[in-house]
């Protein structure tokens, strides 16, 4: 995976070349936007990491040059503004994801790995998804573990097909709000942490291997 | 009672001068009978001029301070210190006191913008070196032995917990300031009301809460985010300060939200205080929460012109958010 960052505060480009590094992810950085856009359009990426607010050219501008010319990489959006209506301006220019400074790195590594990977996503039009013995069958929305019925609620459902669908990647708490619940806010409380702990007491009952674990200072994984 | 004081007053004279002129009548000694006629007459046409023109000015006093004191009384329930006294004559002495009220307001509305901007341009620019200072931590927990790395991630929590607060005082700022109204859509309450119930009915679950509720199909002019944020926090609240075992009560009745626990309540003192930024009860501050919840949910309601109000469950808290046609 090759990530190009776009960020004119040399401190947080480095930052966040530095984390993407650690985690074996090759990183460049452009410091303004023309910069950032002769990189995008020159090299190949599979994620554009850009701030709303350069100088030579703004961010927003620089998605819909992209975008204008037919790039269909995905990008994801960072702001320092962060609030509904940026994010819904940032999205419609062509942005795939929206992120508020500050963020914990955590945040960014979990969200730029599910977009980067999103194209070559084999579950993406699957209508059965499987997870070791688990399966998920998205016509009927049935779930079986190991051929056993499991009986869960709408949101429950909704909760593992995401996870599901992301296998093998983190998905942070923030995520799965914006993705399941699809309400903008604050949790104020752990709320996601009991919805994760119902559902694996619902699929994970009488069977050995646990699904779903927990990332520490991140969020939440399925794996095979 | 000015009114009754200047009548009155007339009344006396005029009977005043009606037995003067009963004894000029029958008197002796008295040069001119007419004279003294057109003079009585006079006298009690004089008196009428001053019962009216006092009457006037009274009415016209009472109504200048009903004014000024119902001015004063909607900036104090509203907390809207952009009101103004209005001034309709500069030649009185009221016309005087309102210029003088009207200054007044003025100084103590830049007063309070004043020290809402400091407090607002400090999370603001607090943000970038704090979150640089977590940044930094991040790193150094990676690298560091398991005994420091403990305290290192407890650090990372304690600068999160810090930017999330700078982070809700802006957010607060940002919904005051009205620039969403012109996003608000028609939004059914009562599906709003069914999505936080379901998101925190298993945190209440687990804490043995019940919930109960009863909505109508009532809905309201606005915008869904903040309003889901707004219950939220109403909603955590309850379940934070009802007891384990207690019940929540949730009710949509036209237009107007309610919700009541089974806590200990808000003493009658502190129930016009809970909405203000940073304020916490004595008997809650041993809680999480950053002060700022309540806060949210008054500029939430404001934003939508609705009213928030706080009263007694016996036992607990019911707050009530009423909402009005759009």
């Amino acid at each position: 995976m090759r990530i190009l960052i776009i960020e004119d505060d040399r401190a947080v480009a480095d930052y966040i070349r530095n984390g993407f590094r650690e985690a074996g992810i090759v990183a460049d950085c452009a410091y303004d936007g023309k910069d950032g856009l002769h990189l995008a359009t020159s090299q190949t990426y599979d994620l554009l990491i850009v701030d709303r607010m350069l100088p030579e050219m703004d961010g927003i501008s620089l998605i819909k040059t992209l975008r204008g010319s037919g790039h269909t990489l995905p990008v994801l959006i960072l702001s320092a503004l962060g609030e509904i209506d940026d994010r819904v301006m940032g999205l419609r220019s062509g942005g795939d994801d929206y992120l508020v400074k500050p963020f914990a790195f955590a945040e960014l590594l979990a969200r730029a790995e599910v977009l980067a990977r999103r194209k070559t996503n084999p579950q993406a039009s699957q209508t059965v998804l499987k997870i070791a013995d688990l399966e998920m069958d998205m016509l009927a929305r049935k779930v079986t573990r190991a051929g056993k019925p499991v009986e869960l609620q709408t949101r429950e459902f909704r909760l593992l097909e995401y996870l599901v669908r992301n296998k093998g990647q983190v998905v942070t708490r923030t995520m799965l709000l914006e993705n399941v619940w699809d309400y903008h806010f604050d949790p104020q409380t752990n709320v996601i942490d009991v919805h994760i702990s119902r559902l694996r007491g619902k699929i994970n009952a009488g069977h050995k291997i646990q699904l779903i674990r927990t990332v520490r200072g991140a969020g939440y994984i399925i794996e095979d | 009672m000015a009114l009754l004081f200047t009548t009155l007053l007339g009344l006396s004279v005029g009977i005043l001068f009606y037995f003067g002129y009963y004894f000029a009548q029958n008197g002796q000694g008295l040069p001119n009978q007419e004279v003294m006629l057109w003079l009585t007459a006079l006298g009690i046409a004089f008196m009428v001029l001053v019962i009216l023109t006092s009457f006037a000015i009274s009415t016209f006093v009472v109504g200048r301070t009903g004014h000024i004191a119902a001015i004063a009384k909607s900036i104090m329930d509203t907390g809207d210190l952009s009101q103004r006294i209005s001034v309709d004559s500069r030649w009185d002495d009221l016309g005087y006191m309102a210029e003088t009220l009207n200054q007044l307001l003025a100084r103590i509305e830049e007063l309070m913008h004043g020290v809402k901007n400091v407090s607002d341009n400090i999370a603001h620019d607090l943000r970038t070196p704090l979150t640089r200072l977590r940044n930094n931590l991040e790193i150094l927990q990676k690298s560091a032995h398991p005994d420091t790395s403990a305290l290192c991630e407890s650090m990372v929590g304690e600068a999160d917990r810090l930017l999330a607060t700078f982070s809700a005082l802006l957010r607060i700022t940002y919904i005051e300031t009205g620039r969403q109204r012109h996003k608000f859509l028609n939004t059914p309450l009562n599906a709003l009301i069914r999505d936080v119930l379901e998101m925190y009915e298993p945190v209440a679950e687990e804490k043995g809460i019940k919930i109960s509720a009863q909505l109508d199909n009532s809905a309201c002019h606005g915008d869904r985010d903040l309003l889901f944020q707004a219950f939220v926090n109403l909603l955590d609240n309850a379940i934070k300060f009802t007891p384990a075992g207690g019940m929540i009560q949730i009710t949509l009745d036209d237009k107007n939200v309610s919700i009541a626990d089974s806590g200990p309540g808000v003493d009658m003192a502190d129930r016009e205080k809970i909405f203000e930024r940073f304020y916490r009860a004595e008997s809650s501050r041993n809680t999480d929460g950053n002060g700022l919840g309540l806060a949210l949910v008054a500029a939430v309601v404001k934003l939508h012109g609705a009213s928030i109000t706080v009263a007694d469950a016996r036992p607990g808290l019911r707050v009530t958010i009423a909402f009005r046609d759009a």
